[in-house]
């Protein structure tokens, strides 16, 4: 096994998915490194979140692999299918809907930790003995919230809030990348701020790999060490971060640029 | 490390016991009155003493006596029994046929899920009460035979609104990270699709209990329920007709047993929704 091969924490290749005989995405091929950033972009019907749930295996695909580790996706059993599923976190755009209006808070939080019963996250320096409780309140912390909002239920929190909450429990297992569908998409400009920060701080300080999905270029460019470039379920583009204003650009991504320049 | 910081559960979980006290209120005394039915009656509701015919209401028998000289609040109360006791065990029965394959019909979807649709729109071509009686009449007068009825009409309204419930639950987010959790399809069902079913299907439950308390009482009347001597409201209002302009006690008694309880039950729908309904219930 290469040593780049090792590093990867995410490859798709030639990924074909359609819809009633309507394709969505065509032949998409791309790798995700360990602790790197790749931003996915595009316009809506772009085929950004349709991708986002193949890779989450949340929908099939037609053909084309996509391996995780030393995983291939495609024909698992459904005990493989759950340690997969095991190594992805993921964010959604919406908050709200990503937290069960009937449950508190630490129910949410630790409902993919309850089904790994005893592990402990290693970045929370907690005892493996740690409770319930414990492990919750330090899993807030991490996220900057205090540990007496386990006990709230989701409506009593900002968008903002919830949006740490998802993604303290994104991080709680530890996966080997973090699908971040336009996570920011449904906050305001300060929140906005405040969760791009929060999740450059936690990549920063845990190793985190993300696949940061986006219609907005500046978070995109804000986040991300490199970026694809989607239009119509193909990347039409794929550069460094360094290389966004090269004159090389393909012209939709020039077109991007200059509608985020106003 | 954050231990001394740990919130308390207890100050969160329990703001409002007079909510609880008042909730179960009702549901205590029905069901105490159905199994205290027996030491409840002043006297034996079957007990026939033809001298004591159609007697006013008096001391010796508070609302009066019916046509072969049966006490009638006794009658009522062991009515309480037959009516309200048989209205509860189809309410449940329905609910636990309904809900369990609403659910998941509208969780596992697909083939089961069309075929499931196809059973109910076949049990919706009748009206409820159409169905009951043309059932009811099939199979017979008698107890049995009118709990299959009436369960074979209502299981389907419960199995509706839980598939309706199931097919919007499955497709939210959190629905979408608890299996990337690896939470087992059962358990998804039970902790995040039944919850949000449970306060609809509750309060339908506790608006339909008097529905079908009436539904009874009406079947009862027509001579499709449980059959004399037993002590049924919709078969006293039944045997109470005939005597009205001489005795108008007969009908008033079970009548106003039967309104009481449907309107009680209403009410105690009203207070489920609020409880059920967490944002509701924040506000208030």
């Amino acid at each position: 096994m290469s040593e780049i091969y090792e590093q990867e924490a995410l490859r798709v290749t030639d990924l074909h998915k359609s819809f009633a005989d309507q394709p969505v995405l065509h032949h998409i091929s791309f790798q995700l490194l360990k602790g790197e950033c790749l931003g996915i972009v595009g316009e809506s019907g772009s085929g950004k979140s349709t991708l986002a749930r193949c890779l989450l295996t949340l929908m099939n695909w037609q053909s084309g692999e996509i391996t995780i580790g030393d995983m291939n996706l495609k024909g698992l059993d459904s005990r493989g299918l759950r340690w997969v599923r095991s190594r992805i976190g993921a964010v959604f755009q919406h908050p709200a809907a990503a937290l069960n209006s009937r449950l508190r808070i630490i129910d949410s939080l630790m409902e993919p930790l309850d089904q790994r019963k005893g592990c402990t996250p290693s970045f929370l320096n907690l005892d493996d003995a740690a409770g319930r409780l414990e492990i919750a309140c330090a899993l807030l912390d991490t996220v900057g919230l205090p540990g007496d909002y386990v006990y709230k239920f989701p409506h009593e929190l900002s968008g903002g809030e919830k949006q740490r909450i998802t993604i303290a429990r994104a991080i709680s297992t530890e996966p080997d990348f973090i699908i971040l569908d336009e996570p920011t998409a449904s906050l305001d400009v300060t929140t906005q701020s405040v969760i791009l920060n929060l999740l450059k701080d936690l990549q920063a300080k845990l190793g985190l790999s993300y696949l940061f999905i986006s219609h907005d270029l500046a978070a995109v460019y804000y986040m991300c060490d490199r970026i694809m470039v989607m239009r119509g379920g193909h990347i039409v583009d794929q550069f460094k971060k360094a290389d966004t204003f090269d004159h090389k650009r393909h012209a939709y991504t020039k077109l991007l640029i200059e509608v985020f320049n106003g | 490390m954050r231990t001394a910081a740990l919130p308390n559960l207890k100050k969160r979980m329990y703001p409002r016991m007079h909510q609880w006290i008042w909730m179960t209120t009702l549901p205590l005394l029905l069901l105490a009155a159905i199994v205290l039915a027996p030491l409840l009656t002043p006297q034996d509701p079957y007990l026939i003493t033809v001298g004591d015919r159609l007697l006013a209401p008096s001391e010796a028998h508070l609302l009066g006596t019916d046509h072969l000289g049966r006490d009638l609040l006794s009658r009522i109360i062991a009515g309480i029994r037959t009516t309200v006791g048989t209205s509860l065990l189809i309410l449940a029965c329905s609910l636990l046929i309904g809900v369990t394959t609403g659910l998941l019909s509208g969780f596992i979807g697909g083939l089961w899920d069309r075929l499931f649709q196809r059973i109910i729109d076949a049990f919706m071509t009748l009206p409820d009460y159409i169905f009951a009686v043309i059932l009811s009449g099939l199979l017979g007068p008698g107890l049995s035979n009118l709990l299959f009825a009436v369960i074979a009409v209502k299981w389907v309204g419960y199995a509706r609104l839980a598939r309706s419930v199931a097919l919007q639950e499955k497709e939210q987010d959190y629905t979408a990270l608890a299996v990337l959790a690896g939470v087992p399809k059962f358990r998804i069902v039970l902790r995040h699709i039944l919850p949000h079913c449970l306060g609809n299907v509750l309060v339908l439950a506790a608006l339909d209990l008097g529905k079908i308390i009436l539904m009874i009482a009406s079947l009862s009347y027509i001579g499709l329920g449980p059959q004399p001597p037993a002590a049924e409201w919709g078969s006293m209002l039944n045997e109470g007709q005939v005597y009205f302009t001489a005795a108008p006690h007969l009908m008033l008694a079970p009548g106003a047993a039967l309104m009481l309880t449907v309107l009680a039950a209403n009410l105690f729908g009203d207070k489920l929704r609020d409880r059920f309904d967490v944002k509701t219930r924040e506000e208030a």
